[in-house]
């Protein structure tokens, strides 16, 4: 893992540096598709949070939706500025960032649980998940390793093992804070940018082969999370026995099964009534499905949709590969993440905890979320998108 | 795409297995979108119906509100059973906070509300109830009484005051058999209340409201509530007039009394033409606003003396019995009141010539080695002609009647008045009527014949008899009975009005009349005299029947006396049946005991009702005279002012001008009374004491009231008859009154005709 850094610095001397180049503006269609999505999300969170605020926070309803529009404001100018910065300066952060989130991965264990989990560390005025600043600097790191290393991809012992043994190492700390949605996200993404970065597919086979392998080993021979299994097969049917267990699943059905065709109607969710875990959080899809319908949800998956092509062509047309790879892990970020998450609200897939990006609360995730777009518009700057 | 980005460093850029392997990722997440586009589309769309209703069962909370109960009224509009608004005090134990606050609900609302405070206590312990009734239906005061104490005591989110109604009869027990009562749902248990349940129920609303995951009602800006309104009942309008039902009833209440009655009494009173129902009365009866309360001080006194079960069933069977409505549901043998429709079959048959008659010698051997049929008279009744008969009453004559008709006739006559089946009255148990109760045509021998024919042997309901009676009253055609003449809406429309419905004609009209006749001749002279009512012509029919299945206290058996009848004979319009169920009297005869109550009840009903009275010339005669004044004339004038209304004077002292009259001007006097005249001061103080009259005939009476120069007003009947005698009178025995005072006696016929 040799870094030569003359390899990159040198790579693009006109630019170099620049770090408020506007000569070339970012990426119009992207910055829209990505606005659109934050206004509904900001709609949809202002609705969704709407009663929850209202019952836990002293009948206060606009607390979270005041907090979140804060965040998305700076949010906004942080990206505006991120994305007028040369991206190739990451290069320098890769390696630091990811020690960097190694360390609070580990201190993050060490901090006081809530209900046997350690996700947050919590600093005055703000908290944060380090499997968050994790994620990035995964995607970065990877993007690093991938732009030097791209001649030696198909190799064994450069284009796989350092990935594997990275992400191995990654997924391990965010496995045992316990955070499974975390550590799934991880690994698709992983994968998914060894698979665009050029590592052999056997490889990568074989190494989806051993993962789904020790999956079902844990689900059916070790009945690890059988519980939760049980659930997604049958949903309905354990609810009438065991109705803690199947409760966020089932609520999250009624609400989207209720929503039907059209929907109830925006701000009308009665599902959000203290009956869904979290409307405004992880379940903030189910409320849409509910008040916006079938038709709401799936322009809203359309938006996603195109976003992840906007971010993968804005990778696929970028003048380099560091550029490239970045933007295209950060949207495949984005993409699985949304899709995870309606998968699990849709009991697609089983029950697990993770957040709908722009349109679940949380202002410090959002801000990270909208830096790291900044990143993908700042590539956008320098790819050639225009042109085609 | 390389050579297009030749002006740019190219070394770096993304190789061509890059951009495929882009491709494929964006394939494969636009796979994953369409996956949960499918998913989406199975939940929102195929599965949406059963998710929403399942959503919506948790969501909403459904209450109901209680819809308003119809109203009864009677058929002038007069209320008898309404609802009214009541309140239900409910307590949630779960937002109690603290023992200090439960002991003070206990102690001070106990006391407030009157309940138990142990029970209260223990609701209140109660902590994951939100729903405790504390006291059911309580009226307005105490509500706001209650509403105070809740909001002085801040426990507005432990208690809740909700509206309800409760039923009252504001007439207390006025027609209360006929009425039933409500149990405390508001559902009807009993009476018209029960058998009309569906028409005055009405429909409950709904309250659906929109509560959280917690259970909890939504708060106020996010409330959601949507209200089905309640449809009210409909209320219902009898035939029954509550007048003539209060005069029905007072007369028999005191006649079960008087009679010491230990099983009841019924009085119906039917319109001929229609079959309405005006009066329906049992006494003892019961206050439906109490209906749990028992009234019979027998029944009363039994219970006081048992314990544990036994007690519990004694007043489970005591209330039982008051709630009955015996004029309906209880089967009796009719006796001689039956002895009617004998003599209609015989005249509709043809059976009895203008010649007719019967030598009655005492008794009668109906069929050759059997048992003889005593007449009630011994030595019988000699020679009488058909009106005679049934005037009399004969056992063998009828006996001879119905033994000549032969069982195909009397039975298809039996059936024809209704006697084989119930009348469709619209109430509640009516009593089924089954073949055990009387002889079909198979089992009907000679010998059952026989004894049919005077009224024995087989058992009717009161409403079967009346029902008949007022067939032979209307011409032979047999009405069916009716108590609800119209069904209104809650806003007062006409929802139904009843139409009468003839269930056919049973015996000719010319028939009827004839009956008619002999039957208005046996009130004037025979042995239904005692119903006798001046200006009406009665007709009517006595019955006694000796209750053979059971024995009294004192070891004689048990009587039904009974009279049935209708008036006026000429043109009837309503009809009565008086039942008194065994009285414990000495004599115990229909026409002594039952006659009078019906004769009392149509004295005061019929011109009420508006039947026009046509009095006799003898009638006009013998009708009461009201007083002229002849305060302040001459002597000799007043003397022939008097002698003018057949009214006789008497002058005391020695002035020549009236100062004062006894009794006073406008007062009723009978023909030949005597008004006294005072012409000296000096006389006024002087007074008479009155004679005891009981046991008198009328003759003696009147010379007795002259000797003591007093006036008698004859009550009960209106002809002088030398067998009536008198019962009772309204001024005892031995009281100073002054001279010329107007006493009431009543006279009364003690003949000993079944």
């Amino acid at each position: 893992m040799a870094v030569r850094n003359t390899a990159y610095v040198n790579s693009k001397p006109k630019k170099r540096l620049r770090l408020f180049s506007v000569s070339q503006g970012f990426d119009l269609p992207f910055f829209i598709i990505l606005m659109l999505i934050l206004v509904v999300g900001l709609i949809s969170l202002f609705s969704a949070s709407f009663a929850y605020s209202y019952y836990w926070n002293d009948g206060d309803s606009f607390y979270y939706i005041k907090r979140q529009l804060v965040f998305a404001l700076l949010g906004i100018v942080i990206m505006l500025i991120v994305s007028a910065v040369d991206y190739h300066i990451l290069h320098h952060f890769a390696i630091p960032l990811m020690v960097v989130s190694y360390i609070l991965l580990g201190v993050v264990l060490m901090m006081p649980s809530s209900t046997g989990v350690h996700r947050w560390i919590r600093l005055p005025g703000f908290q944060f998940q380090p499997s968050e600043i994790a994620k990035f600097a995964l995607i970065l790191l990877f993007a690093h390793l991938i732009s030097i290393n791209h001649k030696r991809m198909k190799t064994f012992t450069a284009g796989f093992l350092p990935f594997m043994l990275i992400l191995g190492i990654t997924c391990g700390l965010v496995f045992i804070e316990p955070h499974l949605s975390g550590t799934i996200l991880l690994l698709c993404i992983g994968i998914f940018m060894m698979f665009v970065g050029g590592t052999r597919l056997g490889y990568l086979f074989g190494t989806i082969g051993l993962g789904a392998g020790a999956f079902f080993y844990m689900v059916f021979v070790e009945k690890y999370e059988l519980d939760r299994i049980n659930v997604w097969l049958d949903p309905i049917g354990t609810y009438a026995t065991n109705r803690n267990e199947a409760w966020q699943t089932v609520q999250s059905l009624f609400a989207i099964g209720s929503g039907g065709l059209m929907g109830q109607g925006l701000g009308n969710s009665r599902q959000k009534h203290l009956f869904l875990p979290e409307p405004h959080n992880d379940f903030i899809f189910s409320v849409i499905c509910e008040e916006l319908g079938f038709v709401g949800a799936v322009l809203i998956i359309l938006l996603f949709a195109l976003l992840v092509w906007r971010g993968i062509t804005i990778g696929m047309k970028s003048q380099d590969k560091f550029g490239s790879m970045l933007a295209i892990g950060l949207t495949i970020q984005i993409g699985l993440q949304a899709i995870l998450n309606m998968a699990v609200v849709t009991n697609t897939i089983p029950n697990t905890g993770i957040s709908l990006p722009f349109f679940s609360y949380g202002g410090t995730s959002l801000v990270m979320l909208l830096a790291q777009m900044g990143v993908v518009l700042s590539v956008s700057r320098q790819s050639n998108i225009g042109d085609t | 795409m390389a050579g297009k980005v030749k002006n740019k460093v190219t070394t770096k850029a993304p190789t061509r297995q890059m951009w495929r392997r882009s491709v494929v990722v964006l394939v494969i997440l636009i796979l994953f979108c369409i996956g949960i586009i499918g998913k989406l589309s199975i939940i929102q769309i195929a599965q949406a119906d059963f998710l929403r209703e399942e959503a919506v069962k948790q969501q909403m909370r459904d209450s109901f509100i209680s819809p308003k109960r119809g109203t009864i009224y009677d058929t002038n509009m007069t209320v008898l059973s309404l609802s009214a608004t009541v309140w239900t005090v409910i307590m949630s134990p779960k937002d109690i906070t603290d023992e200090g606050v439960r002991v003070k609900i206990a102690d001070e609302l106990s006391e407030l509300l009157e309940v138990d405070r142990d029970k209260l206590y223990e609701k209140t312990l109660k902590v994951n109830s939100q729903y405790e009734v504390v006291k059911p239906k309580i009226e307005y005061p105490l509500a706001q009484t209650l509403s105070t104490w809740i909001q002085d005591n801040k426990l507005t989110g432990v208690f809740r005051i909700i509206e309800d109604y409760k039923r009252y009869y504001p007439l207390n027990n006025l027609a209360s058999a006929v009425l039933g009562f409500t149990g405390t749902d508001n559902n009807g248990l009993y009476g018209l209340e029960a058998y009309y349940e569906k028409t005055l129920a009405g429909k409950p609303g709904r309250i659906v409201t929109a509560k959280n995951g917690w259970g909890d009602d939504m708060p106020n800006k996010l409330k959601f509530e949507k209200t089905v309104d309640a449809q009210d009942g409909n209320s219902l309008v009898l035939t029954i007039d509550s007048v003539v039902q209060y005069y029905a009833e007072k007369h028999l209440e005191i006649a079960v009394k008087e009679t010491g009655c230990t099983n009841r009494g019924s009085v119906i009173v039917m319109e001929v033409d229609t079959g309405a129902i005006i009066a329906m009365a049992t006494k003892g009866d019961f206050d439906p606003n109490e209906p749990m309360t028992i009234t019979d001080p027998d029944d009363l006194t039994k219970i006081a003396l048992l314990s544990g079960d036994e007690r519990a069933a004694a007043v489970k069977k005591a209330r039982e019995e008051q709630w009955v409505n015996k004029p309906i549901s209880d089967f009796y043998e009719p006796g001689s009141v039956f002895k009617t429709f004998t003599a209609a079959m015989a005249l509709e048959e043809g059976r009895i010539p203008d010649n007719w008659s019967y030598y009655c010698k005492g008794s009668i051997v109906a069929v050759p080695g059997t048992k003889k049929i005593n007449c009630h008279k011994y030595g019988g009744h000699g020679s009488q002609n058909f009106s005679q008969v049934l005037s009399n009453s004969c056992n063998p004559a009828f006996v001879t009647v119905g033994l000549d008709l032969g069982r195909t006739l009397f039975y298809k006559y039996f059936t024809g008045f209704g006697f084989t089946d119930r009348t469709g009255i619209d109430m509640l148990s009516e009593s089924k009527v089954t073949d055990l109760l009387f002889h079909d045509e198979s089992e009907l021998g000679p010998i059952q014949l026989a004894v049919s024919a005077f009224g024995q042997t087989f058992k009717v309901t009161p409403i079967q008899m009346i029902t008949a009676m007022s067939a032979v009253a209307n011409g032979g055609k047999l009405m069916q009975p009716y108590v609800v003449q119209q069904i209104l809406d809650a806003q007062g429309n006409v929802i139904s009005n009843t139409q009468p419905v003839v269930k056919r004609q049973v015996i000719s009209e010319s028939s009827a009349a004839k009956l008619n006749k002999m039957m208005a001749d046996s009130v004037i002279g025979g042995g239904a005299k005692n119903s006798y009512i001046a200006g009406y012509r009665m007709a009517g029919k006595t019955g006694t029947s000796v209750k053979t299945d059971q024995k009294n206290t004192q070891g004689t058996d048990n009587v039904i006396a009974s009279f049935s009848g209708f008036a006026p004979a000429d043109d009837p319009k309503y009809a009565i049946l008086v039942m008194l169920d065994e009285p414990q009297t000495a004599i115990r005869f229909g026409g002594t005991l039952a006659a009078p109550v019906a004769q009392k009840i149509f004295s005061e009903a019929l011109p009420y009702l508006g039947v026009e009275p046509k009095y006799t010339e003898e009638e006009i005669a013998a009708m009461d005279r009201t007083t002229p004044s002849v305060k302040g004339k001459k002597v000799s004038v007043a003397r022939t002012m008097l002698s003018n209304l057949n009214l006789q004077c008497h002058v005391v002292g020695n002035g020549d001008t009236v100062i004062k009259q006894v009794p006073d001007k406008g007062e009723s006097i009978p023909r030949n009374g005597t008004v006294v005249l005072y012409t000296d001061e000096t006389e006024l103080s002087k007074t008479t004491v009155v004679p005891d009259f009981t046991g008198k005939t009328m003759s003696q009476a009147n010379i007795a009231a002259a000797n003591a120069r007093i006036n008698i007003q004859i009550s009960g009947l209106g002809l002088e008859s030398g067998e009536a005698k008198a019962s009772k009178q309204s001024i005892e025995a031995g009281q100073q009154v002054p001279l010329g005072t107007v006493v009431k006696v009543d006279f009364v016929y003690e003949d000993q005709i079944r």
